[in-house]
Formats: structure tokens, C-alpha cells, sequence
């Protein structure tokens, strides 16, 4: 492995809640190598969310730090993009598809035509070709969520974190836009960070699997996915290293639930 | 087909209301409400003649008032409402202030300011400023977290934040006040002009009473009237094109797409 584009070393995440210290993240560690797919799961209330936000320097973690390549994190980088999983809040409603695209890449001054090419191939290659002008509210629920997509790739980040960003869709929507993600990250090697509470789809879509344990969080296991790069939903989904992997990784958040269940731990 | 019957739907009412009061005082002998008849006589000659002198200057100060009361209450609710610490320092003396009654207004004022234009600006803009103000306060408290987060992620921040961010997210508040300020700024632009004033429709009026013509008096009422009806049409194209974003989005959700 070369050296990780993306290192998070001790981080620890506490709020103070009224008066009350309640400890999200306790102690968490790993890395991310460049162009890697990295799956983050855990049980609810794991504090995935909070993770992903000390990651992507939109909460100031307690102590630890995230390195994005060699450049300790203060805020967020200008080479990542995040996908949120609440699409109809992350979208601007009161922009097109395609403003919506643009928008983040308006500051960056390219030429006109450069601009309006980027466009184009972004929402092309999520399946949008056809949806320029229309609002985010006229689209469906996956739709919209292509759009963030779009967005985020049209921004061409070196990572990409993902929160949850299917979880709010239908299973057929969901299958396509693993698919689709996993397209987009082979044809254009970004590393994606991606965090999920369905164990299936991060074995399904990453090349490792990082189990955290309930509140405080911690890193308990990682995971190698050894499946092969070509994935599909069907042949993929019912071999038998699938429901090894699948199996192990469910047994892990499974001990990772049992001891703290009796201890009385903020969720 | 649609349109036609939109206006008719629209001018139904108005016209059957004036034709209610043109028969109910067809043969009214009262010197104070003369027959709907004579208020119209004497309307065309009245204004034509007043039009640059009296209906022009009204509403150059309502145009005016009403551009500084929005450009002041966006721009003092913009901060106030992103800001919880300077909300709650400024949150008693605004209530304070808001509880003034705007009319009350005018004999400090012409005090202070003189009986010429920047009084009646001042009344017009210190009465319509507080919806346009406390809409913007909560409409800028109101901007959605993920899409704050979003803009932040893009590293879209400073003046381009205000511009594509906040104005546009808190729109909708905003041109609410608008419109409650819009008849306000009316109200006012008439009550300022109503004391020490050589110009203006509520100048006219009062002039026409005091001068006992009074179809003149009535007519001035009229040109009022329309005024506010087409003030508030052309709001309504204005709202139409800034929010239709919204109008759009609160619709119910057509399935699937």
C-alpha cells in the first residue's frame, strides 16, 4: 500500500450536551489509500455521521486530526466532496439540475465552454443527459440523488465521502446507484470514503470494510473485500465468499453491540 | 380561453361592485356623497391635469420609502438573523421600536426633518421596514444545515454564500414582508402627505375636502384605489418570477418522474 491519500489518526469527538459530556467518538484510527473504496459501517448510533463530518472538516474534532494528503484538515479541503444522504436538503432547490452542477465550479473561473463540457459529461455519466433544465423537486428521490452525484464528481475531488447517501431511496434505486458509483470510481480513481449501516452494501461496494463499535466509537475491525473488482448484483450477491465476508462482518457488529448493551450508553 | 376567463373571474367582483354603487346613488341629492356619475365627470379632468403634479411625486416617495425600507430591513435581518448574539441584544429595542404606531410618527419628524420629502421618506421607511426586517431575521435563521454544510464542502463562502445561499433561501420570508410592507409604504405615503404638504394624493384629498369639492374628493379615492390594485398586480409578476422555485416545490409531489 502507498502512502494513505487519507490518514485519520486518534480522532475523538466530544459533544457537551446541556451540561451533560456525551462522547461520539472515542478513539479512531485508519487510513485510506489513494484511489481506494472504503466502507464505513456500524450499529445506529455509532456516531458514522459525526465521523464523516470530522473528516470532512465540518466539525472540529475533540483531539486526533485528518491528514488529506500530507495537509492536516481545519475546515473542508477544496479537493473533496461530500454526498450527503438527505439529497432534497442538499440540492438548491431553487437551481436546475445543471446550476446545481455548476454551481461549485463557477468559482474556479474556467471558460465558458470548459465549463458547460463539464457539465454535460457529469450529468451524462449519471444517467441525467436529459434532465438539465428541470428543478430538483421535479425529479424522484434517486434522481436527485444522481444529481448530487454529478455534482460531486463534476468538482473532480481526490475524495469523496459518501454519508449514508442510498439510504433514503428505494432497494431497486439503491442497486442501480451502487452501480453507478462504483462505475464512476473505477473510470475516474478517486478515493471514496463511504458510510452505510447496511452491511450488505458495503461489502458489495468496497474493497475494505471498516467496523466501528457502538458509542464511544471505535475502529474494531478491518476488513479486506477480496471479491473481484467486477462486481454484480447477482452473481456477486449470492457467491459464497460474499456471504463469508457478509457473515463475518455481521458477527463483528453483532460483539460489537453485546458487551456495552447493559452499560447505560448515550445513543 | 383560460386567460379570458382568469380576467373575467378578476374585473367580476370590481365590476359589479361599482355598478352596486353607481345605481345605489344614481339619484343621491347629498352634497356629501354625490352620484357615482359625477365622481367619474370630474375625474378626468381632475387628474389629468394633477397627474405630474400630485400622483408623479407620490409615488416617486413611495417607490423610493419602499426601495429603502426593503434595502434596509434586508440588510439589518441578514445579520441579525445569522447572528444568535447580536439577535439577542437587538431583540428588546426592536420590539420596542416595532410598537410605535408609524403615523405617530409625522409630528417628530417634521420637527426634526423639516415638512419636505426626507420626512415623508423617513415615515414611509420607518413603518414598512418591520415585516420586511423580522421576515428576514427568520427566514435567514430558517437556512437549511445540509445546505449550509453543502456550500461549505464547495468552499462557497463571503458574498457569493449571501448571493446563491441565504437571499435565496430566506426569499420566500422576505417577499412576504414585502408584500405586508407594500401596503404599508401606501398607507404611510398618504398619512405623510396629509400634514403640512404641497404635493401629493393625500394632499389633494384633503385639499379637495377642505375646499369642499367633493366629487373631486372621491375621485382622489378612486385613483387611490387603483393604484394599490396595480401595485399590488405588478408585485404579484414580481413574486412569480423570484419564487417560483418555491411555488414550484410546495406543490404537491407529482410521483415517480
Amino acid at each position: 500500500m502507498s502512502r494513505p491519500l487519507l490518514e485519520v489518526r486518534g480522532l475523538r469527538k466530544v459533544y457537551d450536551d446541556h451540561g451533560r459530556v456525551v462522547e461520539a467518538i472515542g478513539d479512531v484510527s485508519f487510513g485510506c489509500a489513494d484511489g481506494e473504496l472504503v466502507a464505513i459501517v456500524g450499529p445506529s448510533g455509532a456516531g458514522k455521521t459525526t465521523l464523516l463530518k470530522c473528516v470532512a472538516g465540518l466539525l472540529e474534532p475533540s483531539a486526533g486530526e485528518v491528514v488529506l494528503g500530507g495537509v492536516r484538515v481545519a475546515g473542508p479541503p477544496p479537493d473533496m466532496a461530500v454526498v450527503f444522504q438527505e439529497y432534497g436538503r442538499s440540492l438548491f432547490p431553487w437551481l436546475t439540475a445543471r446550476d446545481n452542477v455548476a454551481l461549485p465550479l463557477r468559482q474556479r473561473k474556467l471558460p465558458r465552454d470548459q465549463l458547460r463540457r463539464v457539465v454535460d459529461d457529469a450529468l451524462g455519466e449519471v444517467g441525467l443527459a436529459d434532465a438539465h433544465a428541470a428543478y430538483p423537486w421535479q425529479l424522484s428521490g434517486g434522481m436527485q440523488q444522481r444529481v448530487a452525484i454529478a455534482r460531486a464528481i463534476a468538482y473532480q475531488p481526490r475524495l469523496l465521502l459518501m454519508d449514508e447517501p442510498f439510504a433514503a431511496v428505494d432497494a431497486q434505486t439503491r442497486a442501480e446507484l451502487e452501480d453507478l458509483t462504483r462505475s464512476l470510481w473505477r473510470r475516474h480513481g478517486v478515493t471514496i470514503l463511504f458510510v452505510t449501516h447496511d452491511i450488505d452494501e458495503a461489502v458489495y461496494m468496497a474493497q475494505r470494510v471498516l467496523i466501528l463499535s457502538s458509542s464511544p466509537t471505535q475502529v474494531i475491525e478491518d476488513v479486506a473485500i477480496d471479491l473481484p473488482d467486477e462486481r454484480d448484483q447477482l452473481a456477486t450477491r449470492s457467491s459464497p465468499r460474499f456471504a463469508e465476508l457478509r457473515a463475518r462482518v455481521y458477527e463483528q457488529i453483532q460483539r460489537a453491540k453485546r458487551p456495552r448493551a447493559a452499560a447505560a450508553g448515550p445513543s | 380561453m383560460t386567460a379570458a376567463r382568469r380576467l373575467v373571474m378578476l374585473l367580476a367582483l370590481p365590476a359589479a361592485l361599482f355598478a352596486l354603487w353607481w345605481i345605489a346613488s344614481a339619484g343621491s341629492t347629498s352634497f356629501y356623497s354625490p352620484p357615482l356619475r359625477t365622481i367619474l365627470a370630474a375625474f378626468g379632468p381632475t387628474w389629468s391635469s394633477r397627474l405630474t403634479s400630485d400622483v408623479l411625486p407620490s409615488l416617486a416617495r413611495l417607490v423610493i420609502g419602499y426601495a429603502g425600507a426593503v434595502i434596509l430591513g434586508v440588510g439589518l435581518g441578514v445579520p441579525l438573523g445569522a447572528r444568535p448574539r447580536l439577535r439577542a441584544v437587538a431583540e428588546p429595542s426592536l420590539e420596542l421600536l416595532r410598537a410605535i404606531p408609524p403615523p405617530l410618527l409625522v409630528p417628530p419628524f417634521m420637527l426634526l426633518f423639516g415638512i419636505g420629502t426626507p420626512m415623508k421618506l423617513l415615515v414611509i421607511i420607518s413603518g414598512a421596514i418591520w415585516p420586511i426586517l423580522l421576515n428576514t431575521i427568520e427566514g435567514v435563521r430558517a437556512v437549511d444545515e445540509v445546505l449550509a454544510d453543502t456550500c461549505r464542502c464547495y468552499g462557497i463562502t463571503g458574498a457569493r454564500r449571501l448571493r446563491v445561499l441565504v437571499l435565496r433561501a430566506a426569499s420566500p420570508q422576505i417577499v412576504t414582508g414585502m408584500r405586508q410592507a407594500l401596503s404599508i409604504a401606501i398607507i404611510l405615503m398618504v398619512i405623510s402627505e396629509m400634514f403640512a404638504s404641497s404635493s401629493g394624493l393625500g394632499f389633494a384629498i384633503v385639499d379637495f375636502q377642505r375646499g369642499f369639492a367633493i366629487p373631486e374628493m372621491w375621485s382622489g379615492i378612486i385613483v387611490l384605489g387603483l393604484l394599490g390594485f396595480a401595485l399590488s398586480l405588478v408585485f404579484r409578476v414580481f413574486e412569480a418570477r423570484a419564487l417560483g422555485w418555491y411555488h414550484g416545490l410546495r406543490r404537491p409531489q407529482r410521483g415517480g418522474a
